[in-house]
């Protein structure tokens, strides 16, 4: 493995160019894409349907669908962040190896697993989110409907301004608490790199608004495929439980690729990174020589 | 002869060689960077059609029409220069204005062809005219309601345009195939110059690095990209980085172990591109780059002199 010589060329490059690059990772790597996604993808699935379930001999009625709707898609965006997870693995690996491997990505994270269920899974709303969703679920529960939707809104601004915590949990694999201040902590490694630069953050957060225009153009393009090759152009079960999740998940995964690329910008601008993997790799030749 | 996809590191740059053998790297647009330019110069078109309207009314022109029982060709002028305007504005700028528009232009892209020459008039049309194939599939729009009610219940769902480009290596969408032509950014940013050392004590401490010590063409990339960009790192953060390279150089030349990473790392980028004295003892500091022998540089170094710096 050389440092310097990355599977993903890495400098410095605008917001834009990185959702640009992200096609070009994600045609690449797309069947690994698919595979980690589907990883945590259909059990999510599964887990989605049961609690939604209640819904379904209502969703004939356009307003009930359209509700349906409306809680899947805010249920799978609190549960990107976990989804995401196994892609981000895998594009740390792939971008030091030719070729990523399961095993090797998996190396080291079961002391990780605690970490990522409490702070993706609880604080981070897809546990509540759960809960919430299939109390809102139920015939006019207004109250858990509210909820939901400001666990959303708490979600939003959460992952606008601390958008990396997965990529410090699954890459950098800090612990979570430490007594010695010398430790870094994820708490303490999320403000290093997310303070200084919240602007950026906004910015980048704001920018993620494409992903609503994408999860529109995905959907829509599901079911008008759908409806041009077997004639189905009804909102029906099978749409609303397989192909309208299955479109959402698409575009997690590709935003999940943007947001990995944005994280390697964000330590190239301002950490030096790709600088200190050009030293390094130099720093290990020169000892090589010297032997 | 058009070189294939950069296959060493994945990025979105494309390498046009010419007949002369001498290879351009363009950095290609893609359908977001794209998106946002053709979403710009809707809004311009759409600020110019309310302009013109509100004009033809303001001037009285629309008024004297109407009073004079012309009404059905004040709508027919109105609708064939809108139509007219909206098929030409993008064909029309990318020609008279060397292969960009207002909207390309505030983004930083130009048109070109596969060989990176300017775009003619036939290939600026001929890309224009499949845009709206790049808007396909269209669907009808999903619930009853929506329908009801719409002329034209369908909606563009940009399919095309999000695909097609990701499967070739210039992001070319399907007009651009036909036409010949690609998107570029434009680099209009000014060449990197050689960063200043203004820390005195680097100069001094360059005088202690081993005369005969010809840094490797790697080694002086490296040097060259921490310097450059170390004013942008806290104190800690340059420390931590230097260390790397730094720490087998000292190791190297035989220099105390307490001296500045940071400072040595300076030093060496001073002797080499600042220094009146290049490397390997010449005046001469662009045979330095251009042949280095890095293996002899590092196996043959001179007998080491002990210096203090910092």
């Amino acid at each position: 493995m050389q440092l310097d010589k990355t599977r993903i060329a890495i400098r410095e490059r605008e917001l834009l160019e990185i959702y640009d690059l992200a096609l070009v990772v994600t045609r690449v790597y797309w069947w690994k894409i698919l595979q980690a996604m589907a990883i945590t993808a259909i059990p999510l699935s599964l887990i989605n349907a049961a609690l939604l379930w209640t819904m379904e001999p209502d969703l004939v009625v356009d307003e009930e669908a359209g509700k349906f709707i409306f809680y899947m898609l805010c249920m799978i965006f609190l549960q990107a962040p976990l989804a995401g997870l196994p892609i981000t693995l895998l594009l740390g690996d792939a971008l030091f190896h030719d070729k990523p491997n399961w095993r090797r990505m998996c190396t080291g994270l079961w002391p990780v697993v605690p970490r990522i269920f409490w702070i993706i899974v609880v604080l981070r709303g897809v546990l509540p989110g759960m809960v919430l969703g299939y109390f809102a679920s139920l015939d006019q529960d207004f109250i858990a409907g509210t909820f939901f939707i400001l666990l959303c809104a708490y979600a939003i601004v959460v992952r606008a301004v601390r958008p990396y915590i997965g990529e410090i949990l699954v890459l950098e694999k800090n612990p979570v608490f430490s007594k010695s201040k010398d430790v870094i902590t994820v708490g303490r490694r999320s403000s290093s790199l997310h303070q200084p630069n919240l602007r950026h953050l906004i910015a980048r957060a704001m920018m993620s608004g494409v992903g609503l225009l994408l999860t529109a153009s995905i959907v829509m393009n599901v079911f008008g495929i759908r409806g041009y090759l077997f004639g189905q152009w009804s909102w029906d079960d099978t749409f609303l439980f397989v192909w309208y999740p299955f479109a959402l998940w698409l575009v997690v995964a590709f935003m999940t690729v943007v947001r990995f690329l944005c994280y390697l910008d964000l330590r190239i601008r301002r950490e030096g990174w790709e600088v200190e993997l050009i030293l390094r790799a130099e720093a290990s030749r020169l000892r090589e020589v010297a032997g | 002869m058009v070189a294939h996809w950069n296959t060493e590191a994945i990025d979105s740059q494309f390498k046009v060689v010419t007949p002369e053998n001498i290879a351009f790297n363009y950095q290609v647009a893609g359908p977001f960077r794209r998106l946002m330019a053709f979403l710009l110069d809707l809004a311009i078109r759409a600020a110019i059609c309310v302009a013109f309207i509100l004009a033809l009314g303001a001037l009285g022109i629309g008024s004297a029409l109407a009073s004079a029982g012309l009404e059905d060709l004040l709508g027919a002028l109105i609708l064939l220069s809108l139509f007219f305007f909206n098929w030409f504005y993008m064909a029309a700028f990318e020609y008279w204005w060397n292969g960009t528009t207002p909207g390309k232009w505030l983004l930083s892209l130009r048109v070109m062809t596969d060989e990176g020459e300017p775009i003619n008039l036939f290939q600026s049309a001929v890309r224009n005219l499949f845009r709206y194939v790049d808007m396909w599939p269209m669907v009808p729009l999903p619930f009853a309601w929506m329908r009801e009610g719409t002329p034209d219940p369908v909606l563009m769902t940009f399919l095309f345009a999000l695909v097609v480009p990701v499967f070739n290596s210039r992001f070319q969408r399907i007009g651009d195939l036909v036409a010949g032509t690609m998107v570029v950014i434009e680099d209009r940013s000014w060449l990197m110059k050689i960063a200043k050392i203004e820390d005195d004590r680097a100069r001094l401490l360059a005088e202690y690095i081993p005369a005969n010590f010809v840094a490797p063409r790697s080694m002086v990339k490296a040097v060259a990209a921490y310097v450059e960009r170390r004013r942008y790192f806290t104190t800690a953060r340059r420390r931590e980085m230097a260390r790397h390279l730094a720490q087998p150089l000292l190791e190297k030349f035989g220099l105390p172990e307490d001296t500045s990473y940071d400072l040595l790392l300076c030093a060496l980028y001073y002797r080499t591109f600042l220094s009146r004295q290049s490397a390997d003892g010449t005046k001469d500091e662009s045979t330095l780059l251009q042949n280095p022998d890095q293996r002899s540089a590092y196996q043959n170094p001179r007998p080491q002199s002990t210096a203090g710096a910092n």
